[in-house]
C-alpha cells in the first residue's frame, strides 16, 4: 500500500510535535536571547550584538571550545581504535545469533544505567585507592597512585566506555554488509591476512568508522554530566558553560556559547558527511 | 511518495488529524474549568535530610480543615530551581513556578534584585517580630526559620590534626585536598576579607585562589559528591554546613567538624512568598508560614535538620547545642549577601577563568 | 607442453581424493573424488546445493576438508590458504571491489607480489587486452556494465597467470546472448592459454558447449564423468539421464542379458538397450532412450514394439516433437522435419522402436 500525503503527515504528526516543542521553540529562544546582555545580574531588554562581541573577543571562550574540542577527538579516536577490533571479532568469529546478541547486550549495557550511577561506578575505580591504581601497584607498573580523577584523564575514559557500543555498532553493522567474497577475493589473488585487511577491509568499512566516529563526536561534543562528575571542575567544556551560564541566569551568555556549540556539532556532522558521500558504498 | 498538500484537507486522514487537535483544544479549555473553584499552591522544600518532615506535617493537618486547597510540593534544591523560577516569571509573571516556600540567604538577595518576594505584613505573619533580630529581611521579604553555620567538615580517618582556620582551605598544606561546591564563593569572599578585601574589593580573594588553585582536589556539584569524596579520602577537608555535618555523622560517616577560630559563617534561611501568587494563594502560604512558625514546630525542624531554630523560645537539640551554640553564632561571620548577590555572574566568569583554568 | 609455454600449456593436473565436506550434519561433499588433467576445460554440472560451489571452493582453498585431500601437480595441498594455491577463482558474485578502478583491481595480484611497477603495468595491459576491455582502466566498477565487470573479473584472475582457474557459476547474471558470446571467449582464452578451467555451472547447455570433460552431481556426490558426448549417450544412471538433455525413461523388467544387450518388458512389448552390467534377469530396470532416437511407424514395425498414440505435437522448426501415450507409458519423439507433410496426426496410431544400440539401461535408483 502507498501512503498518501496526509496519511504520512499523521503518522509524523506526533513527531514533528514533539520535535517543534522541544527543539525548534528552545532554539528560538536562544536565538532570540543571544541578542539581549547581561549585566550586573539581569539581562537587559535592549537588542545587541555586544554579548556575541565579547563572547567571540574573549580568548577564554577558545580555551574552553579548544577543550571541547581536544576531549572530543580524543574520545571519538580512543572509540574507534577500540570498537574496529571488537566489531571485527564480533563480526569475524561470532556467527550465534544467540551469542551474538548477548554480546551486543553487553556492550550496550552501560547505556541501561544512569549515567550518574555509571560515573560514581567510575569514581570508585578510578580513585587513588581505587581498583585501578590498586591493581596497577599491585602488578608493580606504578609507585605513586596516577590521578585518574577529577581531570581530563577520568572524563576519556568514561566518555569513552560509555560511547565505544556507539564506535562498534555502525562499524560492524557495515562489516556485516560486506560481501564475504571481497575478502576471499583479495586471498585469492595473493593477499595475506593483513593485506586484505588494509586494502580490502578497511577502506571497505571506512563508512562505518565515519558514521560512528561522527556519533561519537557529537555525543562526546555534548556530553555534560560526566564532565561535570568526573572533571572536578578541571574541565571546562562548553556544556558546561552553557550550564553555569544558565544557572546564573546569564542566558544571552548562554545561549551564544550554546548556539556556537550547535554550530560546531554541525560543521562536524557536515564534515564527515561529506566525508562518507565521497566513500564507496558496499 | 512525497507530501501532497493541494486537496489534502479533503481526504479522510486529514479527519482524523483534525479531530485530534479538536480534543486536545477542547481538553485544554476544560480542566481548568473543572478546578477553578480550588485554591492551588506550589511549595519549595529543600530535598532530603529530613529537610520534609515538619512541612509535610503542617499541611497535611492544615489540608484536613481545608478541603478546597491543594498544595503541591517542589521538592529540589534552591540552585536548579531558582533560574526556573525566573523563566516562569519572563514567561508569565502572574503564575509563578513556586508560591512560597524555603529559600536560603543567597537566593533570598538574588530574588531581592529580581523582584522575587512578596513583602510580609507582621500584622498577618506576627512570628515575623519575636524571631531573632538578624533573621529579619529588608522590608520584610521573607521571614527567618532558622539558621546554620558553615565550618570546616574533615574526615577524621586521615586528618589527624584538625584544621583551625579558613585560611587553612588555601594554605598549601592542603595541597590537593580542600573541595567545595563549584561557585560557592565563600571560600573566594573569606580569602578577600582576611587579606584585606571585601565582598566589594574581591581581587585579593582571586589573588589567594589563584596562587593555591592545586588545593583544590576537585569542585563538586552535588551533597552526594562533597560526602564521596570526604568518605574515600580523595579529599580531605571541606568547608560545609555543621547541620548536614550532624546528619552525616549520625548516618555513620567518618568524619570530624571543625569551627574556625575567625568563627563559623552564618547561613540563614528563610520562608517566602513568591510575587504573581493569587490574593488566596497568598492567604493559604501565610495561613502555613504561621503554622510552620510555632515554637513547637520551629524547634522541631531545627533538631530534625541539625540547625538553629528561629524563634528565641524554640528548644535546641543538645547534640546541635554541641556544635552550634547560639553563642558561636553571635560570634558568627555575617557576609554581606546583596553584593555577593550583585557579583556573583562576574565572579563566576573570574572562577572559570582565573581559578579552574589553575586547577 | 613445454614448447607452448609463454602462452599455453602450463595448466596444472588437479586431483581431488575422496573429500567430504559437512556443514552441521549436511555433507555438502560427499565422499567425492575426480582428476582434471592440466589444460583441460571441465565443468562441475549439477542442481543448485549439490556441492559442487562447495568442490570449487575446497579446490580453490576456501573450505577446509573433513576427509579427503586435493592435489595440484600431484602436491597435496593440505591447509595451505587460497594466497599460496597456483590457483585463481572467478566468483559468481565476482566481488569486484568497489573501491578500486578496473586497472587497481586488475593489478590488484600483481601488486600483491610486489612486482615491479613496469611489469604490473604491462601485465596488466595485456590483460585487459586480453579479455577486450582496453581504455576503461580508470572506471569505477559501478560504471560498467554487467559483461564488462565479467571481464574485469576474468581479467583479474587470469592476469596472475594461474596453472588452474576456478570459474563458480561466472556468466549466470549475464543475459542469454551475453552468456553465450562469453561462452564463446571463455573456450577461445581457455584454448589459447592452455590454463586448467574448472568450471561451475548448473546450466548443462554450457556445460556441453564449453568442456572437454563433465562431471555431473547430486546431493553432494559424483556421479558421472566423462566427455559431454560420453554422458549423453551413456549416462550411468537415472538422475544424469534426466539431468542431461532429454530422455525417455522407461521402467521395466529386465529378460536375459547377452553381448551387452539387455531385454526388457515394458508393457506389452519387449525392447531392448546396452546393459550397464549389474543386471540380471526379473530385476526391474530403467531405459534411457533420447527423443530423437525414437522411429515411429503408421503401422507394423519389429516385433515387441510397442504401441502408442500421437497425443500431442508441435513444429520447432527443424524438428517435430510427438507427445505418445500407450502401454502405460509417456514417451516424447522428435522427428527431423524434412519438408512436406508431417507424418503423423494427432489421435493417429503408431508403433514406437529403437534401435537396441541407441538406449541405455541407467540402473533404477
Amino acid at each position: 500500500m502507498k501512503l498518501r500525503g496526509p496519511v504520512i503527515l499523521a503518522l509524523m504528526a506526533p513527531a514533528l510535535a514533539l520535535m517543534a516543542v522541544l527543539y525548534v521553540v528552545p532554539l528560538g529562544v536562544y536565538f532570540i536571547n543571544s541578542f539581549h546582555e547581561f549585566r550586573d545580574g539581569r539581562i537587559l531588554p535592549a537588542w545587541t550584538l555586544q554579548t556575541y562581541v565579547r563572547y567571540f573577543t574573549d580568548p577564554f571562550s577558545y580555551r574552553v571550545i579548544g577543550t571541547s574540542l581536544r576531549l572530543s577527538f580524543v574520545v571519538t579516536a580512543l572509540a574507534v581504535l577500540i570498537g574496529y577490533p571488537v566489531a571485527y571479532a564480533l563480526h569475524t568469529r561470532v556467527h550465534r545469533p544467540a551469542a551474538r546478541a548477548a554480546i551486543a547486550l553487553l556492550l550496550f549495557s552501560p547505556l541501561l544505567v544512569s549515567v550518574v550511577v555509571r560515573t560514581y561506578g567510575w569514581l570508585i575505580l578510578l580513585a587513588s585507592q581505587g581498583l585501578v591504581n590498586t591493581t596497577l601497584r599491585g602488578l608493580g607498573l606504578i609507585q605513586e597512585p596516577i590521578s585518574l580523577l577529577f581531570n581530563m584523564r577520568g572524563v576519556v575514559i568514561s566518555l569513552t566506555h560509555i560511547l565505544l557500543p556507539f564506535a562498534i555498532f555502525p562499524i560492524y553493522s557495515v562489516m556485516d554488509r560486506l560481501d564475504l567474497s571481497l575478502k576471499e577475493a583479495a586471498r585469492d589473488l595473493g593477499a595475506g591476512w593483513r593485506e586484505t585487511f588494509l586494502h580490502v577491509t578497511l577502506p571497505l568499512t571506512m563508512p562505518g568508522i565515519v558514521a560512528g566516529a561522527l556519533i561519537c563526536f557529537t555525543l562526546a561534543l555534548s556530553a555534560f554530566v560526566t564532565p561535570q562528575l568526573l572533571g572536578g571542575g578541571r574541565v571546562q567544556v562548553l556544556p558546561l558553560a552553557v550550564y553555569n551560564s544558565t544557572v546564573e541566569i546569564n542566558w544571552p551568555g548562554g545561549a551564544v556559547a550554546g548556539l556556537t556549540l550547535l554550530v560546531i556539532s554541525i560543521a562536524a556532522v557536515w564534515a564527515l558527511n561529506a566525508l562518507l558521500r565521497r566513500l564507496p558504498t558496499v | 511518495m512525497g507530501l501532497r498538500a493541494p486537496g489534502w484537507l479533503t481526504r479522510s486522514s486529514s479527519l482524523i488529524s483534525l479531530g485530534l487537535v479538536a480534543v486536545l483544544l477542547a481538553s485544554l479549555l476544560v480542566l481548568p474549568a473543572a478546578a477553578a473553584p480550588r485554591v492551588r499552591l506550589t511549595m519549595f522544600i529543600w530535598a532530603g535530610a529530613n529537610q520534609g518532615v515538619v512541612p509535610r506535617e503542617v499541611v497535611a493537618r492544615y489540608l484536613r480543615s481545608r478541603p478546597e486547597v491543594e498544595i503541591e510540593f517542589w521538592e529540589s534544591n534552591n540552585a536548579v530551581t531558582y533560574p526556573r523560577m525566573i523563566a516562569a516569571k519572563q514567561a508569565d509573571p502572574n503564575r509563578p513556578l513556586i508560591n512560597f516556600g524555603y529559600f536560603n540567604i543567597d537566593i533570598s538577595n538574588r530574588g531581592d534584585t529580581d523582584d522575587m518576594w512578596v513583602p510580609m505584613n507582621p500584622a498577618r505573619i506576627p512570628a515575623i517580630n519575636r524571631i531573632h533580630p538578624t533573621l529579619r529581611r529588608p522590608g520584610n521579604r521573607g521571614v527567618g526559620y532558622g539558621i546554620s553555620g558553615l565550618g570546616l567538615m574533615y574526615n577524621k580517618n586521615l586528618v589527624r590534626e584538625a584544621p583551625t582556620s579558613w585560611a587553612d582551605l588555601w594554605d598549601p598544606k592542603w595541597r590537593g585536598r580542600v573541595t567545595f561546591f563549584d561557585n560557592n564563593f565563600i571560600p573566594l569572599v573569606l580569602a578577600a576579607r582576611m587579606n584585606g578585601g571585601s565582598e566589594a574589593n574581591i581581587d585579593a580573594g582571586f589573588r589567594i585562589w589563584a596562587e593555591n588553585a592545586r588545593n583544590l582536589r576537585a569542585l563538586v556539584t552535588s551533597n552526594d559528591q562533597l560526602r564521596n569524596l570526604l568518605v574515600t579520602g580523595e579529599a580531605h577537608i571541606a568547608p560545609w554546613f555543621a547541620s548536614i555535618y550532624k546528619f552525616w555523622e549520625t548516618e555513620g560517616a567518618p568524619l570530624g567538624f571543625a569551627v574556625p577560630k575567625e568563627g563559623m559563617v552564618a547561613f540563614p534561611i528563610y520562608l517566602q512568598i513568591v510575587k504573581g501568587s493569587t490574593p488566596e494563594q497568598i492567604r493559604v502560604a501565610e495561613e502555613i508560614i504561621n503554622e510552620l512558625l510555632t515554637t513547637e514546630n520551629n524547634a522541631r525542624y531545627a533538631r530534625l535538620t541539625f540547625g538553629v531554630p528561629s524563634l528565641p523560645d524554640a528548644e535546641m537539640a543538645e547534640s546541635v547545642r554541641a556544635i552550634l551554640s547560639p553563642r558561636q553564632l553571635d560570634t558568627a561571620i555575617w557576609l554581606d549577601w546583596a553584593t555577593m548577590g550583585q557579583k556573583a555572574s562576574e565572579w563566576r566568569q573570574r572562577w572559570e577563568r582565573d581559578v579552574k583554568s589553575r586547577l | 607442453m613445454s614448447e607452448h609455454s609463454v602462452t599455453r600449456g602450463h595448466g596444472a593436473d588437479v586431483e581431488v581424493r575422496a573429500v567430504t565436506k559437512r556443514f552441521g550434519p549436511v555433507a555438502a561433499v560427499d565422499d567425492v573424488s575426480l582428476t582434471v588433467r592440466g589444460g583441460e576445460f571441465f565443468s562441475l554440472l549439477g542442481p543448485s546445493g549439490c556441492g559442487k560451489t562447495t568442490t570449487l571452493r575446497v579446490i580453490g582453498g576456501f573450505e577446509r576438508t573433513d576427509a579427503g585431500e586435493v592435489f595440484i601437480d600431484g602436491r597435496p595441498m593440505g591447509q595451505t590458504p587460497p594466497n599460496r594455491r597456483p590457483t585463481n577463482i572467478v566468483f559468481q558474485r565476482l566481488a569486484l571491489f568497489p573501491h578500486y578502478t578496473v586497472y587497481d583491481n586488475v593489478a590488484f595480484g600483481l601488486r600483491m607480489q610486489r612486482l615491479p611497477d613496469a611489469e604490473v603495468r604491462r601485465r596488466t595491459r595485456d590483460a585487459l587486452d586480453l579479455v577486450q576491455l582496453p581504455g576503461l582502466e580508470n572506471r569505477r566498477i559501478s560504471q560498467l556494465s554487467g559483461g564488462q565487470q565479467q571481464r574485469v573479473a576474468l581479467a583479474r584472475a587470469l592476469v596472475n597467470e594461474p596453472r588452474v582457474l576456478l570459474l563458480d557459476e561466472p556468466l549466470s547474471a549475464l543475459d542469454l546472448k551475453l552468456r553465450l558470446q562469453m561462452q564463446e571467449e571463455l573456450k577461445r582464452l581457455q584454448h589459447r592459454l592452455g590454463t586448467t578451467f574448472i568450471y561451475v555451472t548448473h546450466d548443462q547447455g554450457e556445460a556441453l558447449a564449453m568442456s572437454d570433460r563433465v562431471g555431473v552431481m547430486n546431493a553432494g556426490r559424483l556421479l558421472q564423468v566423462g566427455a559431454p558426448m560420453e554422458i549423453y549417450e551413456r549416462p550411468t544412471n537415472r538422475f544424469v539421464a534426466n539431468f542431461i538433455g532429454d530422455a525417455n525413461l522407461i521402467d521395466g523388467i529386465a529378460g536375459g542379458v547377452e553381448r551387452g544387450r539387455v531385454t526388457v518388458r515394458v508393457g506389452g512389448g519387449v525392447v531392448g538397450a546396452r546393459a550397464r552390467g549389474d543386471e540380471h534377469a526379473g530385476a526391474p530396470v530403467t531405459v534411457c532412450v533420447r527423443p530423437e532416437r525414437l522411429r515411429l511407424h503408421a503401422s507394423g514395425g519389429p516385433p515387441g514394439a510397442l504401441r502408442a498414440r500421437i497425443e500431442d505435437r508441435a513444429f520447432s522448426g527443424y524438428v517435430i516433437k510427438y507427445r505418445l501415450a500407450g502401454d502405460g507409458l509417456r514417451l516424447h519423439a522428435a522427428v527431423p522435419y524434412v519438408g512436406g507433410a508431417p507424418l503423423f496426426e494427432v489421435g493417429d496410431e503408431v508403433t514406437v522402436a529403437w534401435d537396441p544400440d541407441q538406449a541405455v539401461s541407467v540402473g533404477r535408483e
